[in-house]
């Protein structure tokens, strides 16, 4: 393929179009499709069904044959009835954003379009997806609405606005394509990869929190040791990692209610992605283990809780940091 | 799902093998055979799930195809090689028919591989045929689309039925109006088999052959009344040259010079009242036009030809000094042209010297014992040339004479054989017998060939004539009478002449010479048959002429006589027009389209554009109440109009209709008018703000 897209005149061209398209397509939650949003226009197949008619049509011309000519005057006229079912097919639709489902960095994002239809049309073979995506496709003949969940690939974290959807239909014959731009105003929370952190491997993540290899009842932290491979992560002494990048677990004598704090300063010699990262990580963890915590970051701390609201809370500060 | 479903091959398959079924009958058996192979396997990849033969599998056979196409059309370009290469690519694609797009190019190959079947057919069964799988084949398309259902047969079907026939209107309006232009560069088709017809050589034997065919010849259309059966004398060929057993048109004659078009020729004088009808001949491959014993006018109605293999000749229509008309090039299609005729005439008063020693031509040396009688004849009757020929038609009728299809056959003195021997001949026999005598007396004489009779058809007011109505009969030129018209068969078989085919049909039958079909079916006596057969003959003949006939020329006087005179671009206006009707159509199917709104909801968003216009917009998430109050502060001067509409809205809208203090339809009228006052008072409101603008000293 011609590397044309990179072309300065290639890029002024489709920076204007993508401005003429703001200008047409603005942002909203929920889009009735109209006239004023439809493009439509032959597809490869019927830019090729035209060539037959044009073919027919001289056929018909030089050998005196009638009904050579009626042939190709019928094609014509079913390619214009293919005009006006195409567009019929997909005029009035309403589009509304639905749901989003969080995702991680470098996974998938899914993002649930919700589609229905208010009169008696019905609507078929209605196909939606970001440019160089696959395209899913939905119908709604017998049913009132229906959901199609498209799913995009993440790179960063943070907020995660994919833009313009494209949804199409070529029903019923394939010729004639009806399209449109709609932006949904989707917004995606990316929360960090999360990546283990190379020390704490092999780690016991018991989900009763280690009761069992509690050793006596004394209230207080008693000793720091060596962390031994298969302490509890919740015993591990954070702060001691920071500065001499070795962990310590917290030996105590009795169970407590340890209030668990995440530390950003725990992990100062590693870059910052790096650290959101392994936070990311242990935030799932200790989540998962159902262990209390709280977030200690640079933007403001999150006070020590559990339960998947909290973890939200917490993945989304480390997402927006 | 860039895959085609497997109900999609199934239906490309069906839609294939169907498209594929007309072009059956004149296509090589290899190529038969390659093209059923082709479905056969793709079939079965299908149903058992095989694997889509190799690439270098396909390419060989793409390429033994094309060699093979060379070689059958001995590497000339002509329709029928590109329709044969048509035909085999469209079956070797079927081997590669995997993605979605392979079975859109098949599918639309399919209409253009049905539609090349009407270069070869035009009949209204065909038609329909093509009719039901057009519909099929849009059916195929519908299915290949990723809907719910897409394993169904009836939903695609509906579907298809439904848009072809929106689509026929359009259909018709095209037909009808779209200017008809003249071919580019002529092709025709090469038919490889002559259809049985007469022509310019003939034994007596095979005028005989005709008898049996009951293909179509001609149909002729009369403007008035219709001739009375032993009137109906078709001209088609006229024989002068006699070798002792073939009978032979003269071609060497130079055609009439200075003749005042559009009369034929100014070598007959016409009495009594003109006939005027439509011929429409079938084809030939000969140049020979048939018309009524004697057309005075004729006019063509179409094939006018420009370039090309003919190097721009008109179709152009002479009569040859032996009253033949010869067209400028050999009919291969379908011929339609009008003519004048009359009945009684006198012909050729003066009769040319070359014209008449031809027809004096008589072979040497042979049927000595014919000329010896015509010598004595002669004498009895003092050389009186009308008693003469009376003295022939006599003798047929007073000796034993009969007619059959297979006489007894001479080498040598067929005449002579005829005349005293057998007696046993077809209307040739006799025809050629008859002309023999008189020119063996000196009197000048030719035989005819054409047809005479024909089938009424009283529902159209035409005529059919088909090729069993084959006829030969005579002409002599007598002094002061010009060339006369006698039919010696006439003589034998008074009935020939009076009743129809049946007993013509009774004698083959006999004989045994008719194929069955043709006698059990199309035996004239059945009633029920007979009035079956005049409609359908009624149906084809109307279909022929109005629709598979319709050219440039027909176009231009239907136009007239509708429309009087038009000049050419007026209808590129009409059709421009057309297309802007539709444009027009689609978007006021706009409005209605935005699907699923209540009128209460397009008043509310008439309500929104209008305030829109002066800047005033809703806000995403905003209750129309909510609007109503920021919309009667931006706009203070309409906020009365804005608050009555807003309630009015919102009480039809959201209140159950037991609230509505008035019913919807009051409603919305009021609601109308408050819009009309509600955008005039905003028109003011710019006018003044405008006028203030410009009069605002600086």
């Amino acid at each position: 393929m011609l590397d044309v897209a990179h072309t300065l005149p290639v890029r002024l061209l489709l920076k204007r179009w993508s401005q003429w398209l703001d200008r047409r397509v603005t942002p909203s939650r929920k889009v009735i499709l109209d006239q004023k949003r439809i493009f439509i226009f032959p597809t490869r197949e019927g830019g090729f069904f035209i060539l037959v008619i044009i073919g027919l049509f001289f056929g018909g011309v030089n050998y005196e044959n009638s009904l050579i000519l009626a042939m190709s005057f019928f094609l014509s006229g079913l390619l214009l009835v293919c005009v006006y079912q195409t567009y019929r097919n997909f005029s009035g639709l309403h589009v509304e954003a639905s749901h989003v489902a969080a995702s991680f960095a470098g996974g998938k994002a899914r993002f649930c379009i919700n589609l229905s239809r208010a009169g008696h049309r019905t609507y078929e073979a209605i196909g939606l997806s970001w440019p160089n995506t696959m395209m899913q496709y939905c119908c709604l003949v017998q049913e009132e609405e229906a959901n199609v969940i498209l799913e995009l690939d993440t790179l960063q974290r943070g907020w995660f606005t994919p833009g313009r959807t494209k949804i199409q239909t070529v029903f019923p014959l394939g010729l004639i394509r009806a399209w449109s731009w709609v932006d949904l105003d989707f917004k995606c929370l990316v929360y960090p990869k999360p990546i283990e952190h190379p020390l704490l491997q092999n780690t016991a993540f018991s989900e009763h929190g280690g009761k069992s290899t509690s050793v006596s009842g004394v209230d207080d932290f008693e000793a720091l040791r060596v962390y031994r491979s298969g302490d509890p992560l919740k015993h591990v002494h954070w702060k001691m990692l920071a500065r001499n990048d070795q962990l310590y677990s917290k030996s105590f004598t009795a169970e407590q209610e340890e209030n668990q704090w995440l530390d950003w300063d725990s992990f100062a010699q590693v870059d910052v992605e790096l650290r959101l990262s392994y936070l990311c990580f242990a935030v799932l963890e200790l989540s998962s283990a159902g262990v209390i915590f709280g977030l200690r970051m640079p933007g403001g701390d999150i006070k020590p809780n559990s339960g998947e609201t909290h973890k939200e809370r917490c993945l989304a500060a480390l997402a927006l940091f | 799902m860039d895959k085609i479903s497997r109900n999609g091959v199934a239906w490309i398959l069906a839609v294939h093998g169907i498209a594929i079924v007309p072009h059956l009958a004149h296509l090589e058996f290899w190529l038969i055979g390659m093209t059923l192979g082709c479905l056969g396997w793709r079939w079965l990849v299908y149903y058992f799930r095989m694997p889509l033969p190799s690439r270098i599998l396909r390419f060989s056979l793409v390429a033994i195809g094309g060699l093979a196409i060379i070689f059958e059309y001995s590497g000339r370009i002509s329709s029928e090689a590109g329709i044969a290469l048509l035909v085999m690519s469209a079956s070797l694609k079927l081997l590669e028919l995997k993605k979605r797009r392979d079975a859109y190019l098949q599918i639309v190959l399919g209409y253009f591989l049905l539609a090349t079947g009407f270069l070869f057919h035009s009949e209204l069964w065909f038609f329909v045929y093509v009719s039901i799988v057009v519909c099929l084949i849009t059916a195929a398309l519908v299915s290949l689309q990723n809907t719910s259902a897409s394993s169904s047969v009836i939903r695609p079907m509906k579907n298809a039925v439904k848009m072809c026939a929106q689509a026929l209107p359009i259909t018709i309006l095209l037909f009808v109006f779209f200017p008809r232009m003249m071919p580019i560069w002529s092709l025709s088709l090469s038919k490889p088999s002559q259809p049985p017809s007469l022509s310019n050589s003939m034994t007596p034997s095979e005028i005989s052959n005709l008898a049996g065919k009951s293909d179509l010849a001609f149909r002729a259309t009369f403007e008035n009344a219709i001739p009375e059966r032993k009137e109906l004398y078709w001209r088609a060929l006229v024989f002068t040259h006699f070798d002792g057993e073939r009978w032979s048109a003269w071609s060497s004659q130079k055609k009439n010079r200075h003749v005042a078009s559009p009369v034929l020729t100014d070598d007959i004088n016409y009495l009594g009242r003109p006939y005027r009808y439509t011929v429409m001949m079938q084809p030939t491959l000969q140049n020979y036009l048939i018309a009524l014993d004697m057309p005075k006018r004729l006019i063509m109605t179409d094939q006018t030809y420009k370039g090309g293999l003919d190097k721009g000749t008109l179709l152009s229509v002479s009569m040859y000094p032996d009253y033949r008309l010869i067209a400028s090039r050999h009919l291969d299609k379908v011929t339609q042209y009008g003519v004048e005729s009359y009945l009684t005439y006198r012909a050729g008063e003066q009769l040319e010297k070359n014209l008449q020693l031809k027809a004096l031509q008589l072979p040497r040396n042979t049927n000595l014992k014919t000329q010896a009688l015509a010598q004595e004849w002669y004498e009895e009757v003092q050389g009186d040339q009308d008693r003469y020929v009376q003295r022939v038609l006599g003798y047929f009728r007073d000796k034993p004479f009969y007619y059959t299809l297979k006489p007894p056959i001479f080498d040598q003195n067929t005449v002579d054989g005829f005349l005293f021997d057998s007696r046993q001949g077809y209307c040739a026999h006799y025809a050629g017998a008859f002309v023999f005598l008189l020119r063996a007396a000196g009197i000048p004489a030719r035989v005819v060939g054409g047809y005479m009779g024909g089938e009424v058809n009283w529902i159209g007011q035409f005529v059919s004539v088909y090729q069993y109505e084959a006829h030969a009969w005579a002409e002599a030129w007598l002094p002061g009478r010009g060339w006369v018209r006698f039919d010696p068969t006439a003589e034998v078989a008074p009935e020939r002449i009076l009743d129809s085919i049946e007993s013509l049909l009774d004698l083959q039958q006999k004989e045994g010479q008719t194929d069955r079909f043709f006698s059990t079916l199309s035996r004239p006596g059945n009633p029920i048959f007979k009035g079956v057969r005049h409609v359908s003959d009624y149906a084809n003949y109307m279909w022929y002429r109005k629709v598979v006939g319709f050219d440039a020329e027909s176009q231009k006087r239907m136009l007239k006589n509708y429309f009087n005179d038009l000049p050419a671009h007026f209808f590129i206006v009409v059709i421009v027009s057309l297309f802007t009707l539709i444009g027009v159509l689609c978007l006021m199917l706009q409005r209605r389209s935005v699907a699923g709104l209540s009128k209460m909801d397009l008043q509310y968003r008439a309500f929104q554009s209008c305030l829109h216009r002066y800047g005033v917009d809703m806000l995403p998430g905003e209750t129309p109440g909510h609007f109503q109050r920021r919309a009667q502060q931006l706009l203070p001067e309409a906020s009365d109009l804005i608050h009555h509409f807003t309630q009015l809205y919102m009480s039809h809208q959201y209140q159950p209709p037991s609230n509505h203090s008035e019913p919807e339809h009051l409603a919305l009228r009021s609601m109308r008018k408050d819009l009309k006052m509600l955008s005039a008072l905003l028109i003011k409101r710019r006018f003044e703000k405008a006028s203030k603008k410009s009069t605002d000293p600086i």
